[in-house]
């Protein structure tokens, strides 16, 4: 099982030089020069090339790449020009939003798409079956800005019943003591359930408007590896001792077509990811995703760099722990 | 004295591209206490269907009993509600399936498959439950069972698989096991283990068998009665001797002639030409008419019926019409 996982990890290694290199390569391709972006369009000439110059810009590529992946080496991701601080204290003060979004998100997917997903294959071609398809339909189709943008038009515009899509909690509101960065846990530890409340009306919106793509793969994904199962020999074998409908379904069935299931939440954190950022935006969430909008838009290189390369390594061991989880669900798996 | 199980004039329909078709169109039968019943026939028959039928396992969404009745011990089991059907299933009849590969659940423990059911069925707590599945295991010859009641499906072979579902199966002590070609898909030297425990079991406990099969060989050692069907009908019903002394329908001769003899010849096998009929395209007279060496004109234009063509022996053809005795 160590052995497994040390080998999984250092074949994650190459994959990230790799990601290192093609993020280096691409934001530099892009247009933009970061040092009339710091120096304001109005700004003359020599201005802009003693930034260039201080920056290291005006080095040849691989002199920069080989300064960017030695820095990386130290645990160093570099200064974000556009805030002037460090990449790493900017992440640390934004990442526990990003975190508590996406973490919400997948909990709301993961609780409405497998009841979805069983209720479909159990009651295969009703209405209900019919009615959760259309509802897939469109989850995985509608893009995340507009469905944002229609969230926050009727629930905060037209009928008022959600707070102004600013942040995670309302001015005036003191957030709850920091534990682990997440305003609802934290304020659920430290019983502030003003805190709670106020926090919780505002994460509703993006965390459902994130979780619907994802929510919408889950119930299909559910639903056809429910079928599958449910025509099993041994979901016969079930029936045949007497077991009530029910337990045969969410026993014997469920604890079978949950683990293609989870492969698919694995690599749906990757769309996450991708996904916070358009919502974060839309919501002026502050997370890492409104930060990296913001950095591609001023071309802040080592933001964009450093945020390519942490979603790539927590990808890389979400799915690892996902890998892991099977060894726990399905006894014929085993790491040697 | 009356049968444990009685099916009457079985019709099951099941829907297919071609629209409604019997796959069982009249099948009756009865299985009486302590009895080993042979049903034999190739596949597709309606064998598999008749006894997933007395189970009421069919899959609802595209297959129905039409019309006939099938009764345990007098008791409507196509009125019985969905909850009596289950305190039936596994505790008054089991049933053990094909294919032991896949019958048991992969990501639950041996032990916990055998528990379900003690506990289910026989309300007792789960320590008790685990003696008991500990003992079953035991009982069907399998050796650590302590240690077998915590491994997975996927650790055991196909016979021992096989002995779990036997456990499963007898654990309740139900009155019927139905048995739905046990040994087909096992090896010969495991087959006839499976099949020596099955018989040790039914006389001990007394248990009525209903033992589904394609192989006249195991029908020969195991049953006390047959029935065999063809093309979703009972096309022959008498005990085990008549049946391979004085076979009297033709199918059923044909089956005999195809096996394989030790002594005598050393000729190529005979087969029965020809093809069972698609469910959708059964001939309007006797159903295996278009196969049959000793085809007469009215089998092509009506149905035979089943007739008494000797003591406690019924057969569905012409042949017999003169020689048929009143019942």
């Amino acid at each position: 099982m160590a052995g497994y996982i040390m080998r999984r990890l250092l074949y994650m290694i190459p994959g990230f030089i790799g990601i290192i290199l093609i993020t280096f390569v691409l934001s530099r391709v892009l247009p933009g020069d970061p040092a009339v972006m710091i120096a304001g369009e109005q700004a003359p000439p020599d201005v802009v090339a003693k930034i260039r110059v201080d920056l290291g810009l005006d080095q040849p590529i691989y002199i920069q790449f080989m300064d960017y992946a030695k820095k990386l080496f130290q645990g160093d991701f570099g200064i974000a020009w556009h805030t002037g601080h460090t990449v790493l204290q900017d992440f640390a003060s934004r990442f526990p939003a990003t975190i508590e979004l996406t973490l919400s998100s997948i909990f709301i997917a993961i609780l409405v798409a497998i009841p979805v997903g069983i209720i479909a294959a159990v009651k295969k071609e009703s209405i209900l079956d019919h009615i959760s398809r259309i509802f897939s339909l469109i989850g995985a189709c509608v893009p995340l800005f507009w469905l944002g943008l229609m969230l926050i038009f009727l629930f905060y515009s037209k009928w008022d019943i959600l707070p102004a899509p600013m942040g995670r909690i309302s001015e005036g509101i003191n957030p709850p003591t920091s534990i682990t960065g997440l305003y609802l846990l934290d304020s659920l530890l430290s019983g502030d359930m003003i805190a709670f409340k106020d926090s919780l009306m505002h994460l509703i919106l993006p965390a459902i408007c994130l979780s619907t793509g994802t929510m919408a793969i889950i119930a299909r994904m559910m639903r056809s590896s429910m079928l599958e199962v449910i025509g099993q020999d041994y979901i016969r074998t079930a029936r045949a001792k007497g077991m009530r409908e029910s337990q045969v379904i969410m026993k014997h069935a469920l604890s079978n077509a949950f683990i293609p299931t989870l492969t698919l939440l694995g690599l749906q954190f990757g769309f996450l990811i991708g996904g916070a950022v358009i919502t974060e935006t839309i919501f002026s969430w502050p997370g890492v995703g409104g930060y990296i909008t913001d950095s591609i838009l001023s071309t802040d290189y080592a933001p964009i760099q450093a945020f390519t390369l942490i979603s790539a390594i927590v990808f890389s061991l979400v799915n690892l722990i996902v890998d892991l989880l099977y060894g726990v669900l399905d006894p014929r798996i085993r790491y040697e | 004295m009356e049968p444990l199980l009685k099916v009457d004039d079985l019709r099951t329909q099941f829907h297919t591209d071609a629209g409604l078709v019997n796959v069982v169109d009249g099948v009756s039968l009865e299985l009486k206490k302590g009895e080993i019943l042979g049903v034999v026939g190739e596949s597709g028959c309606g064998k598999s269907v008749t006894s997933l039928s007395v189970m009421q396992l069919l899959p609802k969404d595209i297959s129905k009993v039409a019309s006939g009745s099938i009764t345990l011990e007098g008791q409507d089991i196509l009125a019985m509600s969905p909850s009596r059907l289950r305190k039936m299933r596994g505790n008054q009849i089991s049933m053990i399936f094909q294919e032991p590969m896949t019958s048991l659940n992969p990501v639950f423990k041996i032990g916990d498959q055998i528990m379900e059911a003690i506990r289910f069925h026989m309300k007792i707590s789960k320590k008790e439950a685990k003696v008991y599945a500990i003992e079953m295991l035991k009982k069907v010859g399998i050796s650590r069972p302590e240690s077998v009641v915590d491994e997975y499906p996927h650790q055991l072979s196909g016979g021992m698989r096989q002995r779990v579902m036997i456990a499963i199966a007898m654990a309740c002590e139900p009155k019927i096991l139905i048995a739905d070609e046990p040994t087909t898909a096992l090896d010969v030297t495991i087959q006839a283990q499976i099949l020596n425990l099955m018989r040790q079991l039914q006389q001990e406990k007394g248990t009525s068998i209903m033992l589904i099969t394609h192989d006249l060989g195991i029908v020969a050692q195991m049953c006390d009665r047959v029935v065999v069907m063809y093309a979703g009908q009972v096309v022959e019903e008498t005990d085990v001797k008549s049946l391979f002394k004085n076979p009297k329908h033709p199918y059923t001769k044909g089956l005999l002639a195809s096996l394989p003899q030790l002594s005598g010849n050393q000729n190529k096998l005979k087969s029965i030409p020809g093809q069972v009929p698609a469910l959708d395209e059964m001939p309007t007279g006797c159903r295996f008419a278009p196969r049959c060496e000793f085809r007469m004109d009215e089998c092509d234009t009506s149905k035979p019926n089943l007739l008494n063509v000797a003591e406690n022996h019924t057969c569905r053809c012409y042949l017999y019409q003169k020689e048929e005795i009143p019942s």
